[in-house]
């Protein structure tokens, strides 16, 4: 199951991409799933379940925090992750 | 051809910015515009510029916000800052990037420092000039007439210790003179991709301490359900789409000075200005305008010469050099050179010793009295 971790500008997503990289975090940047938009189009990561603790803790310190942390289910709902 | 125009614009290039823009042109869409490959291989590209002008400039990466150039940032650095009408303290060496928008405001300025290779007059000059609280000063780094390297650190201390917004034009220092965002403690810094660091022409960089008003509004691949511009930085200040193949090329313009490092190039622009006043100190016909903390230019005339006559002769001899007020009245003021305009050499990393001496030699042949 992937987690996606929204942000707000491409920047930010940019930014924390090359925070996982760095800590040996895989993650893909996409564009962010419609349901999941806060005021519009924006970026997400894209990480594995395994990841989501240490990607968590990477993103906690890096710039360009996540907005929110979205899990999608296998029905295809979103559910949102407290953070 | 010999160069010597590199304070308007440096002509030699790292082989690498043209190889980068070339590359773009061919790979690169719109940053935050889509997912797919193209729009990913253009924000992987401007984000690379980001980190490399954050790293070399001690900024946070969503502190680097592009530009077209220079004064395109220090316009927005003053529109954020200085309210219609409202005091100003400026250098006696702005140029009019910075005196232009001030003008536009009917802003109250007050000159601080009109003696020219004196740091110290400089200084006391600001200290007296921020007495009367102004909504912001603003200082060239270096001035783009003189190469008077201006006491920058003291005077960002002096404007913290104040309480006072600084706005820094790094149009000349970028990529020569250490330029740091958070040591200075400035509001603003701005400066031109196309001059030290080596980048293409239309490109630039507006480091901001903390947010700034936008003068274009419009699509920023983020917010997109608001009507108002985000709050956050770069969105901000770069609406519409960047200019990608520019920024790809400022970027390997940047990776060479942060090789390079500014101190050598600094330290080799140095030597050759040390050589060419030595060169042309003493010959009849020319007044140098050479001081203490003076970069890599170097201002001149010619008696019984017009200014544009003397760069039209050096020009003829494949030498390039910009003759004028070089958009910069202030400082021409302040050097008593306002009606007169001065003839300007300036170097980069590319040039070299011999260049130097051919162009002395010529000075020579071509202004003798």
């Amino acid at each position: 199951m992937d987690y996606f971790f929204t942000f707000r500008s491409v920047t930010a997503a940019m930014g924390s991409s090359r925070a996982l990289e760095q800590a040996g975090i895989k993650n893909q940047m996409v564009r962010t799933p419609t349901a999941l938009r806060q005021q519009g189009c924006g970026y997400s990561l894209r990480v594995s379940e395994g990841r989501l603790h240490e990607t968590k803790q990477v993103l906690g310190e890096a710039v360009g925090r996540y907005q929110k942390i979205y899990r999608k289910e296998a029905d295809g709902q979103w559910q949102e992750v407290s953070p | 051809m010999i160069y010597f125009d590199s304070a308007a614009t440096t002509l030699q290039k790292p082989p690498q910015v043209a190889q980068a823009v070339q590359r773009a042109i061919r790979t690169c869409a719109s940053v935050g515009r889509g997912g797919h490959p193209a729009a990913m291989a253009a924000a992987e590209t401007v984000y690379g510029c980001r980190e490399a002008a954050a790293k070399l400039f001690n900024a946070e990466v969503e502190q680097v916000a592009f530009t077209m150039n220079a004064t395109h940032g220090l316009n927005i650095a003053i529109r954020t800052l200085v309210p219609e009408g409202a005091k100003v303290v400026i250098s006696g060496f702005e140029h009019n990037a910075v005196t232009r928008p001030l003008h536009a405001l009917g802003a109250d300025i007050t000159v601080a420092g009109r003696r020219l290779f004196s740091p110290t007059d400089t200084l006391w000059a600001f200290d007296e000039a921020t007495r009367v609280r102004p909504a912001a000063v603003i200082c060239t780094h270096v001035s783009n007439v003189f190469g008077y390297v201006l006491p920058i650190k003291e005077i960002a201390a002096l404007c913290r210790s104040r309480n006072i917004p600084l706005i820094i034009d790094a149009a000349q220092s970028a990529g020569v003179l250490p330029v740091s965002l958070r040591e200075s403690g400035a509001r603003f810094i701005a400066m031109p991709g196309h001059k030290g660091l080596y980048g293409p022409q239309g490109t630039g960089i507006l480091l901001c301490a903390d947010g700034g008003e936008p003068l274009l509004y419009g699509g920023t691949g983020s917010n997109s359900e608001e009507q108002d511009m985000p709050e956050f930085l770069p969105d901000r200040l770069e609406a519409g789409t960047h200019n990608v193949c520019g920024i790809a090329g400022l970027r390997e313009g940047i990776q060479f000075v942060t090789r390079q490092t500014t101190q050598r190039i600094f330290d080799h622009e140095q030597a050759l200005l040390r050589h060419l006043r030595r060169l042309l100190r003493g010959q009849a016909g020319l007044e140098l305008f050479c001081g203490d903390g003076q970069s890599g230019v170097l201002s001149f005339r010619v008696r019984g010469m017009d200014c544009e006559t003397a760069a039209e002769k050096l020009a003829q001899q494949q030498i390039a050099v910009r003759a004028g007020l070089h958009c910069a009245p202030y400082a021409h003021e302040s050097a008593g050179t306002l009606h007169s305009g001065t003839v300007r050499a300036s170097f980069s990393v590319f040039n070299t010793r011999r260049e130097v001496e051919q162009f002395a030699s010529a000075c020579k042949k071509l202004f003798r009295p």
